[in-house]
């Protein structure tokens, strides 16, 4: 019998070793992520987050957790948020990632309302009904198993809350595309090899958001994995779409 | 989630990213900014900015503001005006009487507004100190001194127009009256209407007397 296959950007590689992969390009960049997100989005991806965060809604007293939380840019704003009262939680399925988001924020002053957890998304070791929101940005699409960890943000998220994901998307602005296409595939790789010495890690990230599945098809990914009143909202003409469900 | 335009809510977040960046740096400059702060950790202010559909929410904690686009319901305090008076309300010279005429309406727990006022009152925006963070010390000291020099030089230029134009039309053209002349006539109004007033009164008593 075939072993089943996922994406590994524009390759087939087996299941159980997407992982693996993953792991291997996280560790190679993790160093340089903060900066290499800043040269890559020309600092929009901080507007991006600041959005997402504002539609999480949470408050002081609140428990959240971010998932593929990396280097700490949403649990750095979402720990303000729910200031001593509450609660986040910050997981990354790579050490690597989840070691330098814990001394950017320790070096930032943030500390006692903040956890870190290894954890892979598709089996999260919260119980159920648990947290007051969840976000995972720029993560989902690394997952090897989207559906389960869909289904397992929306098992620990508590009745009522809400669900987000802030991910690459497909572009939606007529003519944005070809433009962001040349963008990805030539100055990506470019920028990688220059500041993080490491194109291919790049041109994966490249590769992983064209197989990402578009705005709609997440929509209903999430609608089957339990959650209610579904919606995305378009970012920088559909670049980016942060989808928003909420545990019913 | 729907937004009103294509890269409306990236604008919304520049904008309060911006405003951040700006309050925490004066904030910053400010030695009792840890006191002022105090009071108002977990506290949120909306702001609405009528004439523009604007809205923002300002979170407080003891690292300093958070800027989110919105005018969130359920906030302490809640401050509505126009662009133009909400900026004034910057001046402590100019608050109360914004205040007064409504043009700027603050409503919400009196507590967070005593401590917001507090805050406001230390705050004394340095400009060549925030210009420094962005530019540099050596480029910033000559460009405040440029700005400052110019607003000073607008301002004179402002107050000699008034002036003037008050000059023009009450001495030359007589369509305004002199200070003095408005006093004295609001004085014979004065006491015309006591004059009247008395004048009611006796009547009063004259037909009640009839009466009876």
């Amino acid at each position: 019998m075939d072993e089943p296959t996922v994406d590994f950007g524009y390759r087939k590689v087996p299941a159980r070793e997407k992982a693996r992969h993953v792991a291997g390009v996280f560790h190679s960049v993790a160093g340089r992520y903060d900066l290499m997100n800043d040269l890559m989005s020309l600092g929009i991806h901080r507007l991006w987050k600041r959005i997402a965060i504002e539609q999480t809604a949470v408050r002081n007293g609140s428990r959240v957790l971010d998932l593929a939380g990396g280097t700490g840019d949403l649990a750095a704003r979402l720990s303000r948020r729910v200031g001593d009262q509450g609660e986040v939680v910050l997981a990354d399925i790579n050490d690597s990632m989840l070691r330098a988001g814990r001394e950017r924020l320790l070096d930032a002053g943030l500390c006692g309302n903040l956890r870190y957890v290894q954890a892979n998304a598709e089996r999260l070791p919260f119980p159920d009904n648990h947290f007051d929101a969840v976000t995972i940005a720029f993560g989902l699409r690394n997952v090897t198993d989207k559906e389960a960890a869909l289904r397992e943000m929306a098992r620990v998220a508590r009745p009522g809350a809400p669900v987000l994901v802030l991910e690459f998307s497909h572009p939606v602005l007529p003519g944005l595309k070809p433009v962001y296409d040349a963008y990805s595939f030539s100055v990506l790789p470019a920028l990688g090899r220059l500041f993080a010495g490491d194109a291919e890690s790049y041109r994966y990230l490249a590769e992983s958001i064209r197989v990402h599945p578009d705005q709609e098809r997440l929509r209903a990914m999430m609608e089957a994995a339990g959650l209610a009143q579904c919606d995305y909202l378009n970012l920088s003409g559909g670049i980016v779409a942060l989808h928003k469900g909420y545990k019913a | 989630m729907s937004c009103a335009a294509p890269g409306a809510a990236e604008a919304a977040a520049a904008l309060a990213a911006a405003l951040e960046g700006v309050i925490n740096g004066a904030l910053r400059l400010e030695p009792e900014r840890p006191a002022g702060l105090q009071p108002l950790h977990g506290k949120a202010v909306a702001v609405a900015v009528s004439d523009l559909s604007l809205g923002l929410t300002l979170r407080f904690d003891r690292a300093g503001v958070m800027v989110e686009a919105g005018a969130r319901e359920g906030c302490d305090v809640t401050v509505r005006g126009k662009a133009f008076a909400l900026l004034r309300m910057a001046s402590a010279e100019q608050r109360d009487a914004l205040l007064r005429s409504g043009e700027v309406a603050i409503a919400g727990d009196g507590q967070t507004l005593r401590s917001l006022e507090g805050l406001l009152a230390h705050a004394r925006p340095d400009p060549e100190a925030l210009l420094a963070r962005l530019v540099g010390d050596a480029a910033a000291r000559p460009l405040a001194q440029g700005a400052t020099g110019l607003l000073d030089w607008l301002a004179a230029a402002r107050h000699k127009i008034e002036q003037d134009l008050a000059g023009y039309l009450r001495h030359e053209l007589d369509l305004l009256p002199l200070p003095e002349e408005v006093r004295a006539f609001a004085g014979q109004v004065d006491r015309l209407r006591d004059d009247v007033a008395r004048l009611e009164q006796r009547v009063r008593q004259l037909l009640s007397r009839a009466a009876s």
